[in-house]
């Protein structure tokens, strides 16, 4: 895992969710928890989707496509904004960046 | 065998409030002695780090549960040593139980037994719980909202206790089940609460707190068993308004905070994500929003209306 400082995500970047986290998706809203800080969140329904494809697609250009084929969108638009979510889940400590193989 | 709270107790000498139940399945016994003063000093290894948790109970006496250097745990009750337990979690020895006044008959079966229940993994809810129709209704509420007075309402309407303060919530595949606690009621005696101490049951005691005033009661009809939660109602207290009851979307959020767990202990907070989220995604979560002039009478007909016809 790399340092939050040196992490700067492309669409080829693969990212993973923390053993210290764990989240669970409700209609309304996706809870998430970080057991090292204590500290709860709540992802709308749509983030929730985005970090549940994170979970089954790492690379995020691959979960961008398979979102954008889910829900028919475009699949540029789709990857900007979950660049925007991967960029603020990092920075919370609620996702890493995988370091490259 | 006598349970509470998921767990078999073996008890060797008298505690009011433990029925005679059947131990649930894979549940541990937890053998209850009494030992004198020294004897527990002496199988206690020494403390090792900070208190797990510590508190001052409105009567004021300081209650400190310490880890020991071997596993065992130690818990100061009024500034002293007065329950260890051993680092299997198997033997709970109280010291000098025959000398005590009803305030520690009342710590034991309480914050001792749910104590006990956390080091065993358990998964608790700060709730009251009565026995409803379809199984466990539990109430929970910001302390001092009524959530015990409307408990002892729906008794009285017929309903068993199933507990007072805490219950002991575990997944067995696809449903949730109650652990019944003791058969113990703390009932106010504040002007303006409606419901008679001795139409539940037995007068144990009476307590005077700085800002209060309860009564102990050991209370005739209760649940006899496991039964599956049947309902979470979140009791809301504030301003004139009348009574509302409304079925929420809840999440994680709406029942952690009513939920304990020791959080220095290593996987408890995952533990109690896991079983709060199970918990919401498998039993209705009702709102029940009232004026603090609104009775408990008038209060436990309308759930009970509405959970008859909802759950």
């Amino acid at each position: 895992m790399l340092p939050k400082a040196q992490q700067t995500l492309s669409p080829m970047t693969a990212v993973q969710v923390p053993a210290h986290v764990v989240f669970r998706a409700f209609a309304a809203e996706t809870i998430v928890l970080n057991l090292q800080t204590g500290t709860y969140h709540g992802l709308n329904p749509t983030a929730g989707r985005m970090l549940q494809t994170l979970q089954q697609h790492e690379v995020i250009a691959d979960a961008a496509s398979a979102i954008a084929a889910l829900y028919g969108q475009d699949q540029e638009l789709v990857q900007s904004d979950l660049l925007t979510l991967c960029s603020g889940l990092v920075e919370r400590g609620l996702l890493a960046v995988k370091p490259d193989a | 065998m006598h349970a509470a709270l998921g767990l078999g107790l073996q008890l060797h000498f008298a505690l009011p409030g433990i029925p005679r139940r059947r131990r649930p399945p894979g549940a541990p016994t937890i053998d209850i002695r009494a030992v004198s003063s020294p004897q527990l000093l002496e199988r206690w290894s020494g403390p090792s780090g900070h208190p797990l948790w510590q508190t001052t109970f409105e009567g004021g006496a300081r209650y400190v549960v310490q880890p020991g250097h071997d596993g065992d745990h130690l818990i100061e009750y009024a500034g002293r040593p007065a329950f260890h337990l051993s680092a299997d979690g198997l033997n709970l020895s109280c010291a000098d139980p025959l000398t005590q006044p009803a305030s520690w008959q009342r710590t034991l079966s309480d914050s001792v037994l749910w104590t006990v229940a956390l080091l065993h993994g358990a998964v608790l809810l700060h709730a009251s719980a009565v026995e409803g129709p379809d199984g466990a209704v539990a109430i929970v509420a910001a302390q001092g909202s009524g959530k015990s007075s409307l408990a002892a309402q729906l008794a009285l309407d017929g309903w068993p206790l199933v507990t007072d303060d805490i219950l002991a919530v575990e997944r067995r595949g696809e449903q949730i089940v109650a652990h019944p606690g003791p058969n113990l009621m703390n009932i106010s005696q504040d002007p303006g609460i409606q419901v008679t101490p001795e139409a539940l049951g037995e007068v144990l005691a009476t307590f005077d707190n700085h800002s209060s005033r309860e009564a102990w009661v050991l209370v005739r009809r209760f649940s006899e068993g496991d039964l599956p939660l049947a309902a979470v109602v979140l009791l809301k207290r504030g301003g004139n308004g009348p009574a509302s009851v409304s079925r929420l979307p809840a999440t994680t959020l709406d029942v952690t905070p009513y939920s304990l767990a020791f959080r220095r202990m290593p996987g408890a907070q995952r533990r109690r994500f896991e079983a709060i989220s199970d918990l919401v995604e498998r039993v209705p979560v009702f709102c029940v929003e009232a004026g603090v002039d609104v009775p408990p009478a008038e209060l436990g007909a309308i759930l009970q209306t509405k959970l008859q016809k909802s759950v």
